[in-house]
């Protein structure tokens, strides 16, 4: 008896993979790796869901996750610069910037509202690089899903069939379910909204929406009460169908707009972990997309 | 009447910044060809450092008939900073100051340090002058600190610029599933930058030799995380070469922050310094420390407090101090705040209220602090 048990012992340990061990900054990067690497990886996100993506606050805790990790997913373009320097604390060669750990999910997107010209402070809080919300367009999760399927050939080369397949299944499951969400939300094409920040560009190109403003006069500038005025004649004039808000930001002023004007708003989440009931990169979409068909049609 | 019109212009402005006075920026469509360059890595198409200027301003006002600053805007630093790879893993940081001292305007090298990312396994070198990882608040820049003023303790034990000094610092991140980072400082502090209270007083600091020693570690708790610092230094007093006087210093550091929905966050911040000071013919031991609790409550705009409790080194006097602060936070960079600061003080108490503006240009970033 003792003999088998041994023998199962070593047949385990002989069978046993190390997980790779990867580090996202953001949930929607976390949900996607996981989809892809399943039991071969273990995922962290170094940010929650509810947090803002553009004030996460770097900590020791995360430099000391960084410091094992196998691999690193970032968002880039400017919107997780936090992790750079927690990176070098990390003293992790495998992730350092060029190395075969490190990957920019951004490479490949179609970029949005990339600045011309000079860009300094003046425009507010501008991404040189464009707007990095690019995560809530569904087809460029295919584009994120490609950028870390082939990391993760890159540092585990044996397992590349595995990661191609659930890689295919991803790009297969994704390409079915845009297409239902194209047709819930066709009601709503070529529809006016506004919201907070311009969080959702990327989302209204793809479902063919028009964000006429934002509550935020500038990105990252909070709205002055001259601004806000503008705003209320805004709204009156183009009549969008609600105000998109982002639930980490202050909701005081959409509040403002909604009483003047008679407008709903409508709370999203704009990550993976953003409301409890996101659990993966799927349900953003279903959770968003229903919420916002939901208050349409005034049930909310 | 004129302190008084200048006082209300800068809360005008305190409230109803920003004005919307530029025009609409222009926007187009581009594929990612590439990474993200890093910072650092900017301008690599022209091989030129990021380069960022960070300015301080404040305006203060206060019952102390002694205090020469009150009533006048005063422009105390402009930093420029040049950082950027000078090798694979080697990163130079420079950091230029130009800062008040007396009735002019010095410049003066705030930091210039290289690091050496990855000497081997997970040991790091940095060398050259650079604010000393010794405390929590100690290495963090003015610009970057919840307040206006440095803790009482710090300006007392270490000199109004704090604890800065050439030399080099070796860390050790130790392969734990906690951080849990060593750090061992040898440095030497040039005698010559010093400041005086007033005629006869000369400022305490710390001269020559001086060895740091930092256990640094975090645990994450849920939505919070705990730092807790140890350290410990070894140096010598202003008059060594007269009366041979040593110093020890020991503190303990303790910062908790909390992250809530919505942008909120609290962060209580607890320093504890005890200094023992051999002297020829005595033994001299000082005790300070300070507590800062900060409430972000949405993405602009945090309140705080602090209360500090310090011994003066020379003469053992006990100074107390509580402040209220307000900070609107318009960029990573960029600052209004408002600190009100009662200082318990014989033979008359002294109220402060300051005004600061803190504005950065350019990309600017630190490590991990």
């Amino acid at each position: 008896m003792r003999k088998w048990t041994l023998v199962v012992l070593l047949f385990s340990v002989c069978c046993y993979s190390k997980q790779l061990y990867i580090i996202t900054t953001t949930e929607d990067l976390r949900s996607i790796a996981k989809f892809i690497g399943r039991e071969k990886v273990k995922v962290e996100s170094l940010s929650y869901g509810w947090q803002d993506p553009h004030m996460v606050q770097p900590l020791p805790s995360m430099v000391a996750k960084l410091a094992k990790a196998d691999m690193i997913v970032k968002v880039g373009l400017d919107l997780d610069v936090w992790v750079d320097s927690l990176i070098l604390s990390s003293k992790n060669k495998n992730i350092i910037y060029g190395a075969v750990g490190y990957i920019d999910a951004s490479v490949g997107i179609l970029r949005l509202e990339v600045p011309t010209g000079k860009v300094d402070a003046s425009m507010g809080d501008i991404h040189v690089y464009g707007n990095p919300h690019y995560w809530l367009d569904p087809e460029n999760g295919k584009i994120i899903a490609k950028n870390i399927f082939s990391g993760l050939c890159r540092i585990s080369p044996s397992d590349g069939g595995f990661f191609e397949k659930n890689y295919d299944e991803f790009v297969v499951q994704l390409t079915e379910k845009i297409e239902e969400w194209r047709k819930k939300f066709k009601k709503y094409e070529g529809k006016n909204f506004i919201s907070y920040h311009k969080t959702f560009s990327y989302f209204a190109k793809r479902f063919n929406i028009n964000i006429v403003a934002t509550i935020e006069p500038k990105p990252g500038i909070p709205p002055s009460a001259s601004y806000i005025k503008k705003l209320i004649d805004v709204v009156n004039e183009e009549k969008p169908v609600c105000i998109l808000h982002e639930n980490f930001y202050p909701l005081r002023v959409s509040k403002m707009v909604a009483t003047q004007t008679g407008k709903k708003i409508v709370i999203l989440p704009t990550s993976v972990g953003g409301v409890p009931e996101v659990k993966d990169y799927f349900s953003l979409f279903e959770y968003i997309i229903t919420k916002i068909v939901q208050a349409c049609n005034g049930n909310n | 009447m004129k302190k008084i019109f200048v006082l209300l212009s800068m809360i005008v402005i305190f409230i109803f910044y920003p004005l919307k006075i530029f025009a609409e920026q222009q926007f187009t469509e581009e594929k990612m060809e590439q990474m993200t360059p890093l910072p650092g890595l900017r301008s690599a198409v022209s091989n030129l450092p990021d380069i960022s200027v960070i300015g301080d301003f404040y305006y203060r006002l206060t019952n102390d008939k002694n205090d020469a600053e009150n009533g006048i805007l005063i422009i105390r630093s402009i930093e420029t900073a040049f950082q950027g790879y000078i090798y694979p893993d080697i990163r130079g940081d420079v950091f230029l100051e130009l800062h008040k001292h007396g009735e002019t305007i010095e410049p003066e090298i705030c930091e210039a340090k290289v690091n050496f990312q990855k000497l081997f396994h997970n040991l790091s070198l940095e060398v050259g002058k650079v604010r000393v990882n010794f405390g929590k608040v100690n290495r963090i820049h003015q610009h970057h600190r919840n307040f206006y003023d440095q803790p009482q303790v710090i300006s007392s034990f270490f000199g109004r610029h704090g604890l800065v000094a050439e030399g080099a610092n070796f860390s050790y991140l130790l392969p734990l599933p906690i951080f849990f980072q060593v750090d061992l400082g040898i440095w030497n502090i040039p005698k010559g930058h010093q400041h005086h209270h007033g005629e006869g007083q000369e400022e305490f600091s710390l001269v020559d030799k001086t060895y740091t020693n930092k256990i640094w570690l975090s645990l994450p708790i849920k939505n919070s995380e705990l730092e807790v610092g140890i350290n410990y230094l070894f140096s010598h007093g202003p008059h060594y070469s007269e009366h041979k006087d040593e110093v020890q210093i020991c503190g303990l550091d303790l910062t908790h922050r909390s992250f809530f929905t919505r942008n909120r966050s609290a962060l209580f911040t607890a320093e504890i310094f005890k200094l023992i000071r051999h002297l020829e013919e005595k033994t001299i031991e000082r005790f300070g420390y300070f507590v800062f609790a900060n409430f972000r409550f949405d993405k602009y705009h945090t309140v705080g407090a602090r209360y500090d409790n310090v011994e003066n080194v020379e003469d053992g006097i006990r100074g107390y101090s509580a402040s209220l602060v307000f900070s609107k936070n318009l960029t990573e960079t960029t600052c209004l705040r408002a600190q009100y600061t009662y200082t318990f003080e014989n033979p008359k108490d002294t109220h402060q209220f300051v005004l600061q503006l803190i504005f950065g240009i350019g990309p600017h970033s630190h490590l991990l602090e």
